[in-house]
């Protein structure tokens, strides 16, 4: 399979308002491809159509080859994609371990029954989810965190962080993130950067929205460029640089947002 | 017979119309339902009958004493149940709705204690005057229902959609933030919608009072449920929505009692409800859901 | 032992039934749907209950467990098309059904007895006594009166069908299946982004709810050997709504503590008795402005086991 994910002219529009128009490029497993634009652009609807949060207008949406497209959002997890949200949506009232667990749901088992008798099976499996969420929460840098605290009461930095585990905690082969290191400084997006380069280390294949330009640089193999819901670029991160469609899109918000 | 059904039937529902145009009011606005509607239609109808029978008061005074209560019912409602939730952060609608729900059960045996329970007789001599037509005897009680309730529709339609006032309202309703950012003043428009709201009720009462000649106080009960079940059926928020499923209900349970199985008539509405919410959820006039909100 | 007040027992029976009652609302609660139907569920436990047991002639349990699935099932149909519904839609339109199933049972009199119900329903504690003492056996050997040991079974099996209820959601949200309740209580598109079959699980919460209702339902049956329309009113619903809410409406013990509370203090207080539903509505309004989760919730409780831990330390 050279395509993981395959976008086939998507189109979103909400009552008269089109979002996304025409969308249509593809992800090669292991890359890192960056999705980035002004703000409104259709980024995270894009990011939404693709996990089924709502389905597109017209278009396809195609992952390893199957059309996910009708599918549930919890199917389309299940095939292997997740993802982190713009504005964090952690479960802020369950525990940071609990937030993980969860994310573990599609790939274990146990039922309502086997969960109240406690069958040996059902044990071995939360020893295990317990297991893989000690291990994930050491990934993403929150080894020291209390794992029984409130995700709620964690600091900015560590929600983002831990939101980035419990997407990683479903095994994707393809994971979203919607802007990881919004409202960081350079230290933490630093950190972030070194995440992001060990999960593709792991084999995942990630697709990237953020408006950090030196982050955007550095990470990303691929770009792709969004103005009004179109995609008006793609290529390396040199040649979108120098791209006059795309300077001229970012024009009045360039050199603002580019920390480079 | 058939016609006289019909303006029974009418009639039925221009009071239900008149009941649920409050709750859309409030919904409206709001957002939340005000499940104590229904007792204080059932205060209002008490007080106007308190009014006629130990007063010895003239209809109209009735009206403003049932008005006057049960809008103050609204007041004390809105001020003591709703707004300390709306300041309080992270409190849910169905907070406020519970909240509600605690003033209908006060309310309710408030009532219990205070008038008792059984039928009272609501005599005016209002009511006896009559219309013959042909074989058809319409009473003028009948007639002035439906005026009223024509009046309160379109004078609320108006007022919202004209009114300087009532486009403030739509504002508060659309958003209550950017409405107060615009120099709205949103708390007092939230009282006055319930004040509103309620005051509508309170003449519901009276009417029902002078249309059937017996209240109890187990009617705030199931004209509250009612009257739910209209909004639910019209679509929350609707004017229209409340004057059709008001009529439409008033209708429905007439016949089936005429024609029917006087047993089930109570059923119907929810059975209005069952139908709407599995053919179209957001009521016959509702608007559907926008899907990117939340 | 006259200290064995049957008063007392029965007292404590309706606490249990309520308690049993409070915890069928919070697990659909759990799930962040707030259904107030689970009296009409309780009426279909309690007549299948009764009817089996008066006109079929069948064992007690197998009413209890007819009632229960029965109740269940129409769990599922009632939750299926409710998941089109949130918040204050889904509060009405499952108080509506209760109110339709009401209308249908005083109406169909020949399998409901309408209005009137159905009596003599066998009772448990009576049946009990009966089946020993065909055995030979007298209460007085134990030193209780016939009616201390009727009151005493029934309180007995009430116990026994709390503590299991209790104990079985209590597990269930500490399990894989609990925490996908709170995910969907939490934020429900996270949770079907995280991998969670939301239908499936709301569904599944809210025939439980309605499984367990219908198991109070025919408890209460074979407790008070008595049903009918007006014990599954709008007044019922909201009880169990105010247990819920009072106590704690999030975690399992919290409608427990409610149902208990609300239940005895009545009968505790003469002056609380009978300005009861004055005070229940009261307690709602202030609830909802000061402590909206209810008496008891999980920052409570951790800080009980908190102290607990510290003391065996």
């Amino acid at each position: 399979m050279t395509t993981l994910l395959s976008l086939k002219g998507i189109e979103k529009s909400f009552g008269g308002l089109a979002a996304l128009s025409g969308i249509s490029f593809d992800v090669r497993p292991g890359e890192i491809v960056g999705v980035i634009g002004p703000n409104g652009a259709g980024k995270t609807t894009l990011f939404n159509v693709i996990t089924a949060v709502f389905p597109p207008t017209a278009g396809e949406v195609e992952f390893d080859g199957e059309r996910i497209s009708g599918l549930p959002s919890h199917a389309i997890t299940r095939r292997g994609v997740t993802r982190t949200f713009q504005n964090i949506r952690l479960f802020s009232a369950m525990t940071v371990e609990e937030n993980v667990m969860v994310g573990r749901h599609c790939r274990t088992g146990s039922g309502v029954w086997r969960g109240v008798l406690g069958t040996p099976g059902q044990r071995r499996e939360e020893a295990g989810i317990r297991r893989k969420t000690a291990e994930l929460l050491d990934l993403v840098g929150l080894s020291g965190v209390d794992r029984e605290g409130i995700a709620g009461s964690l600091p900015y930095g560590h929600q983002r962080r831990l939101e980035i585990a419990r997407a990683l905690a479903a095994e994707p082969r393809l994971l979203l993130l919607d802007e990881p290191v919004a409202g960081m400084n350079d230290a933490e997006t630093q950190d972030v950067f070194g995440l992001i380069k060990r999960v593709q280390s792991l084999g995942v294949t990630i697709l990237l929205i953020e408006h950090d330009m030196s982050l955007v640089m550095k990470a990303c193999d691929r770009l792709v460029v969004f103005n009004f819901g179109r995609k008006i670029a793609e290529g390396t991160p040199a040649r979108i640089r120098d791209d006059p469609q795309v300077i001229e899109a970012y024009l009045g918000a360039a050199e603002g947002t580019a920390d480079a | 017979m058939f016609l006289e059904q019909l303006i029974n039937g009418i009639t039925q529902g221009s009071i239900y119309a008149i009941v649920a145009l409050g709750y859309t009011l409030v919904f409206g606005v709001l957002d939340i339902i005000n499940m104590a509607h229904g007792e204080i239609f059932m205060f209002g109808s008490f007080v106007g009958l308190l009014a006629v029978t130990k007063a010895d008061a003239p209809l109209p005074v009735a009206f403003l004493a049932a008005i006057v209560s049960a809008a103050a019912m609204g007041f004390l409602l809105e001020r003591v149940a709703l707004r300390p939730l709306r300041t309080r952060r992270g409190a849910s609608h169905l907070a406020s709705m519970i909240s509600t729900i605690g003033v209908s059960i006060l309310l309710e045996n408030v009532a219990h204690k205070l008038f008792g329970a059984g039928n009272h007789l609501f005599e005016t001599s209002f009511a006896e005057i009559a219309f013959h037509v042909g074989p058809v005897t319409i009473y003028l009680v009948q007639i002035v229902i439906l005026a009223i309730s024509l009046v309160l529709m379109a004078g609320l339609a108006l007022w919202l959609s004209r009114s300087r006032s009532g486009k403030a309202l739509r504002a508060t309703a659309e958003s209550l933030e950017t409405a107060g950012l615009l120099g709205v003043n949103t708390n007092r428009m939230i009282t006055a919608t319930v004040v509103i709201a309620s005051a509508m009720g309170g003449v519901a009462g009276v009417l029902v009072g002078m249309a059937f000649s017996y209240i109890n106080n187990q009617m705030g009960l199931s004209m509250g449920l009612k009257g739910l079940a209209i909004i639910i059926f019209g679509g929350m928020g609707s004017v229209y929505g409340a004057m059709a499923g008001g009529l439409l209900l008033g209708l429905s349970e007439t016949f089936m009692v005429a024609y029917g199985s006087s047993g089930y008539r109570d059923a119907i509405a929810f059975v209005l409800i069952i139908v709407i919410l599995l053919l179209k959820p957001q009521g016959l006039f509702g608007q559907a859901p926008a899907e990117a909100r939340r | 032992m006259e200290w064995l007040n049957p008063y007392h027992l029965q007292v404590a029976s309706f606490v249990l039934i309520n308690a049993i009652l409070g915890v069928s609302i919070y697990i659909t609660l759990s799930t962040g749907q707030l259904s107030l139907g689970n009296a009409g569920f309780m009426s279909i436990g309690a007549y299948t209950a009764a009817l089996l047991s008066t006109q079929h002639h069948l064992p007690i349990p197998v009413g209890i467990l007819a009632g229960s699935l029965l109740a269940g099932v129409a769990g599922v149909l009632v939750g299926i098309p409710s998941l089109r519904l949130t918040g204050v839609y889904l509060a009405i339109a499952t108080l509506g059904f209760g109110e339709v199933l009401r209308a249908v049972l005083i109406n169909w009199e020949s399998l409901t007895g309408g209005a009137v119900g159905v009596a003599a329903i066998p009772q448990m504690g009576r049946v009990i006594l009966a089946w020993a003492g065909d055995r030979g056996f007298s209460p007085e050997s134990l030193g209780l009166q016939g009616n201390q040991f009727i009151s005493l079974a029934v309180f007995l099996i009430l116990l026994l069908s709390t503590i299991l209820s209790v104990a079985f959601f209590l597990r269930l949200s500490r399990s894989r299946v609990g925490r996908a309740y709170s995910a969907i209580r939490l934020d429900e598109s996270a949770a079907a982004a995280a991998g969670i079959p939301i239908t499936y699980y709301k569904v599944m919460a809210f025939s439980q709810g309605a499984l367990l209702s219908g198991f109070a339902g025919a408890l209460f049956a074979h407790s008070t050997s008595f049903v009918s329309p007006g014990d599954f009113t709008y007044h019922r619903a909201v009880e169990i709504l105010v247990f819920a809410v009072f106590g704690g409406s999030e975690h399992i013990f919290g409608p427990v503590f409610g149902a208990a509370f609300l239940t005895v203090m009545p009968e505790a207080l003469r002056f609380v008795s009978e300005y009861r539903y004055i005070l229940y509505g009261i307690l709602l309004v202030l609830m909802m402005t000061f402590r909206p989760q209810g008496v008891i919730d999980p920052p409570l409780m951790r800080a009980v086991r908190r102290m607990r831990k510290g003391r065996t330390e």
